[in-house]
């Protein structure tokens, strides 16, 4: 039994003036017990509705989903009682408690015994480094601090499926250090993690698998790794000093993709296979160029090229 | 059975942290002394001196009890703002998501507003109709309490229910809280007798538990039989429960509903 097990997973919402708009179309996904896997993509993609119903907050308009065996529509007391949740964002906090009372409310509410809450109130005020503060009305703090705050109360109840939902956002480095120490503790833990993130390095390095969504469905899952696999048909070769009769030359080769200037003499070859790649880096040497170098696209570049031209722009 | 009630007297206790929480921001007890009391009781002798301006003694007694007994009626309303107050605060996803009962978060995450009211209620009814001709025995006083603290409790369960109607509409919470108070001041017989209003007025006025906590007081005051104090204090019991019944359904339909259509995450 998987942690997460979403099949057919739709949700429309209904706009002012009656008009439907599809956040999620038909989306399947499975995610093992302890796996931490990373959320990818553009703004409206649909990450944060999904993210909402798996944790209770939204209905599906269609599809399953279920949290740890229990269905999140038909079993819903069940699933609240095993999912931590942390939306991304300042809000979600009682500014006028301190960071103490808003945790042992959380956990109150979850139903921990008062000896269980101090300690784990305690426990988790040290490891999100807010101990000293511990005390201080969560509406004094930065956002930073917040964003800690949150993290520590969506652990609080020690849930077996924890959402993140752009967790890091608003932290400072040395805080998503941290906070990457701590999904690296919650995996050890065995806590399966379903993170959201437009941090493609910070994807690639917490995530056992990614998922890139646009538009409402799934784009592929992979690892980080084969997501990059994929792609390397996009394989590049950089190069400086090309002189002009050369790059047209490299722009007539078969399997040459695009032939670009990303900065003032870099030029930047896209191959659509090994083959092609050797072939250019031939008509490079050939060519007396020196400065030649050969690489493969990191996280963000497939993303980019799986949803093409509309990066982080927002969805329809 | 007793798990249920831990759960509802721990979920009830969590929203007090709330609610005491936001009272300390509002007021510190010089502010709540000098500032609010002081602006209820300057409420209740204003209407007090239009009855003393009619001339009628009796009248003069009939309008500073009501004024001062609906004085709870206004303060317990505060509770469908402060209700909304979590809209702002984008903690309703997260109670949506969470295994918590929200009527009876609800029930506790307001009650500084009751609280408050049979302190003010109480002042109020001791401390200003002696000046117009009304005069408490040294017995009475306890009881009064009493029937002011349930009266306040009283008119808090029947605001939840409209708290929760201003969850749907957050920005009208202000108007829903002023038209709803103003509404059921006059028909409660504070400053006309609730006889005075057409029948179907009067029948409905009788679900609103400030109609029997002020019938109680005067019948208090006339020293009329402890029976029939006991009586008036009875209905408003039972329309207490039967109103926190209704808000309590009302908050758990409109969490239910917010999954389906997303209201309630702001």
């Amino acid at each position: 039994m998987h942690a997460l097990e979403i099949s057919g997973l739709t949700r429309t919402y209904r706009r002012r003036g009656g008009e439907e708009f599809r956040a999620l179309r038909g989306l399947d996904l499975d995610v093992p017990r302890g796996e931490v896997h990373g959320l990818l993509g553009p703004n409206g993609a649909g990450k944060t509705t999904l993210c909402k119903i798996v944790s209770t907050v939204l209905l599906p308009t269609a599809g399953t989903v279920r949290v740890l065996g229990h269905d999140v529509v038909t079993d819903t007391a069940r699933v609240k009682g095993r999912l931590g949740i942390v939306f991304g964002g300042e809000k979600g906090l009682y500014d006028r408690l301190t960071a103490r009372q808003n945790l042992t409310f959380w956990a109150s509410l979850y139903g921990l015994g008062r000896a269980e809450r101090r300690r784990r109130v305690d426990e988790l005020l040290e490891r999100v480094g807010l101990a000293d503060r511990a005390d201080e009305r969560a509406g004094d703090f930065s956002r930073g601090m917040k964003q800690r705050l949150h993290l520590a109360r969506g652990l609080v109840a020690d849930p077996g499926v924890l959402i993140l939902d752009e967790p890091t956002v608003g932290m400072d480095p040395v805080a998503a250090r941290d906070f990457r120490a701590l999904v690296g503790e919650l995996r050890g833990r065995g806590t399966t993690i379903l993170m959201t993130t437009h941090d493609m390095a910070e994807a690639a390095a917490l995530s056992d698998r990614v998922s890139l969504i646009d538009r409402g469905t799934l784009v592929m899952t992979e690892s980080p790794a084969a997501v990059g696999d994929l792609v390397s048909a996009y394989e590049r070769v950089d190069a400086r000093g090309v002189p002009d009769r050369v790059r047209e030359t490299l722009a007539g080769l078969p399997g040459v993709v695009s032939v670009t200037s990303p900065e003032e003499g870099l030029t930047r070859v896209e191959t659509s296979s090994p083959d092609t790649t050797l072939s250019v880096q031939r008509a490079l040497v050939e060519a007396r160029v020196r400065d030649v170098a050969r690489s493969r696209p990191d996280l963000e570049e497939v993303y980019l090229h799986l949803v093409g031209e509309r990066g982080m722009a927002v969805g329809e | 059975m007793s798990d249920v009630i831990a759960t509802v007297a721990r979920t009830v206790h969590q929203g007090t942290v709330v609610s005491r929480a936001d009272f300390r921001a509002f007021y510190t007890w010089r502010t709540w002394l000098f500032g609010w009391l002081v602006r209820l009781l300057c409420q209740v002798l204003f209407y007090s001196t239009v009855g003393v301006l009619v001339g009628d003694p009796e009248y003069t007694r009939y309008i500073v009890l009501g004024a001062a007994v609906t004085v709870c009626v206004a303060e317990a309303m505060l509770a469908v703002s402060s209700t909304c107050w979590d809209h702002h605060g984008g903690t309703m996803g997260l109670l949506t998501a969470s295994p918590v009962s929200p009527g009876w978060f609800y029930f506790g995450r307001s009650l500084q507003w009751p609280a408050s009211s049979v302190a003010t209620t109480s002042v109020a009814l001791l401390v200003l109709p002696p000046f117009f001709g009304v005069q408490w025995t040294w017995w009475q006083v306890p009881v009064l309490v009493g029937l002011v603290a349930l009266t306040c409790l009283s008119t808090y369960c029947m605001t939840l229910l409209i708290a929760s109607v201003a969850l749907v509409f957050p920005e009208a919470r202000n108007v829903i809280g002023n038209i709803t108070s103003s509404l059921v001041i006059v028909v409660s017989g504070a400053m006309v007798p609730v006889e005075y209003w057409p029948a179907p007025v009067q029948w409905a006025a009788q679900a609103l538990p400030v109609v029997h906590g002020l019938a109680a007081v005067r019948l208090l005051e006339a020293g009329a039989p402890d029976v029939a104090v006991a009586a008036r204090a009875g209905w408003m019991l039972l329309a207490a429960v039967c109103w926190l019944a209704a808000a309590l359904s009302s908050f758990r339909w409109i969490f239910s509903r917010a999954r389906t259509d997303g209201s309630l995450l702001g």
